[in-house]
């Protein structure tokens, strides 16, 4: 049964390749770009090169890691760049490192990232129009309450002291009262 | 006061929740309407490489994709077709990104692709076009503007319709189905 179904498998893909060369070999367009690629043994130059390291100097190694750690890794949740093991993150990580050895600035890497992915591609929002609110909403937000603990404070302390309720008229008033008001009667 | 204080609160953590959603990946590109980046990379056909400045003058499809990439399949034939449509006036160029040579050798073959396809060796072209994962190609003018960006796979309709724009020098909208795009997250080494 397994060989029957591996047979099958393997005639159908043989069947396909041969489809897809009678395909590219009866396809009489203008080769010119790519002379040779519709010939499946010709396509075979570009090679698994790993690419070279790139080295750094200790401060230009310290700058590389800043910056990726301020760069969203935009195929994960919540991670930088620098934690990621994505190949995007990797990536990204190759450019940073290719950038500071030319020597561009914290800056213009930056820019080249937010150019190509937008301001999200930024961890921490940036220090201009509307991101100065996500800085200084915190800030505002704390000096708030302690504005409103203040004020309320305040003015619990300066509340008058509660009236003491009129304290009951003793037993012997009440008594004295009675007597009096009998002997008036009488 | 106090209900100032409190519309002040309210307003702040509206204005948070609009600030983190102006924030979130879009399908639009800060790259279209900008000059496409320049590429040099080898192809897969020949000992050679082609570089996106050899192309200047013509209109450009310019898709990135990789044989693990299971919407790849769906529009290989597609763009194929295309380049035996529209070829050589419109320059047709694939670039494989985090592929192994012999896989991606192996997809052309198995696709009878003929058109420029080459390897992003180094994962800088990908990055280079603010790249979120494969499928995704851009169409770039005569004169190296991008003027539109598809995520996910392109039908013949789509590509019809792109290459019209793209001979007219019309800027595109941003469109696709990202999801259908698969991301470039799998973890490395």
């Amino acid at each position: 049964m397994t060989r029957a179904v591996l047979a099958v498998f393997v005639a159908a893909a043989l069947a396909g390749s041969a489809m897809a060369q009678d395909v590219a070999e009866a396809q009489d367009v203008d080769m010119a770009p790519v002379a040779a690629q519709d010939a499946g043994e010709a396509v075979g130059a570009a090679q698994d090169v790993a690419p070279a390291p790139i080295s750094l100097t200790p401060e230009q190694e310290e700058l590389a890691a800043e910056i990726e750690s301020e760069l969203k890794c935009p195929v994960c949740r919540s991670q930088s760049v620098r934690t990621s093991r994505s190949f995007m993150a990797e990536d990204m990580s190759r450019q940073v490192r290719k950038m500071v050895a030319a020597g561009s600035s914290k800056e213009e890497i930056r820019e080249y990232f937010v150019a190509r992915y937008g301001d999200y591609i930024i961890l921490a929002p940036r220090k201009q129009g509307f991101g100065w609110t996500v800085w200084l909403l915190p800030f505002a937000l704390v000096l708030g309450g302690a504005a409103t603990i203040f004020a309320l404070t305040r003015r619990w302390k300066s509340r008058p002291p509660p009236i003491a309720p009129a304290a009951p008229p003793s037993q012997s008033t009440w008594m004295k009262r009675l007597e009096r008001e009998l002997k008036e009667t009488e | 006061m106090k209900r100032l204080i409190v519309v002040l609160v309210l307003a702040g953590v509206v204005g948070m929740f609009a600030w983190a959603l102006s924030r979130e990946q879009t399908l639009a590109s800060p790259l279209v309407g900008r000059a496409a980046p320049d590429f040099t990379m080898p192809l897969y056909a020949a000992d050679s490489s082609i570089s996106l400045a050899r192309l200047r003058g013509k209109p450009v499809v310019l898709n990135f994709w990789a044989s693990w990439c299971l919407s790849c399949r769906e529009e290989a034939r597609v763009l194929e077709a295309g380049w035996q449509r529209y070829g050589p006036e419109v320059a047709f160029v694939g670039i494989a990104v985090n592929d192994e040579a012999d896989a991606a050798k192996q997809f052309i073959r198995r696709y009878g692709k003929t058109y420029h396809l080459g390897s992003d060796v180094d994962g800088s072209a990908a990055v280079d076009y603010g790249l979120y994962g494969v499928p995704e190609t851009f169409f770039i003018g005569r004169d190296g503007t991008i003027l539109s960006r598809h995520i996910g796979p392109l039908t013949a309709e789509d590509l019809d319709q792109r290459i019209a724009e793209l001979e007219a020098g019309v800027p595109g909208e941003t469109r696709g189905d990202p999801a259908s795009v698969q991301p470039l997250s799998i973890e490395g080494p």
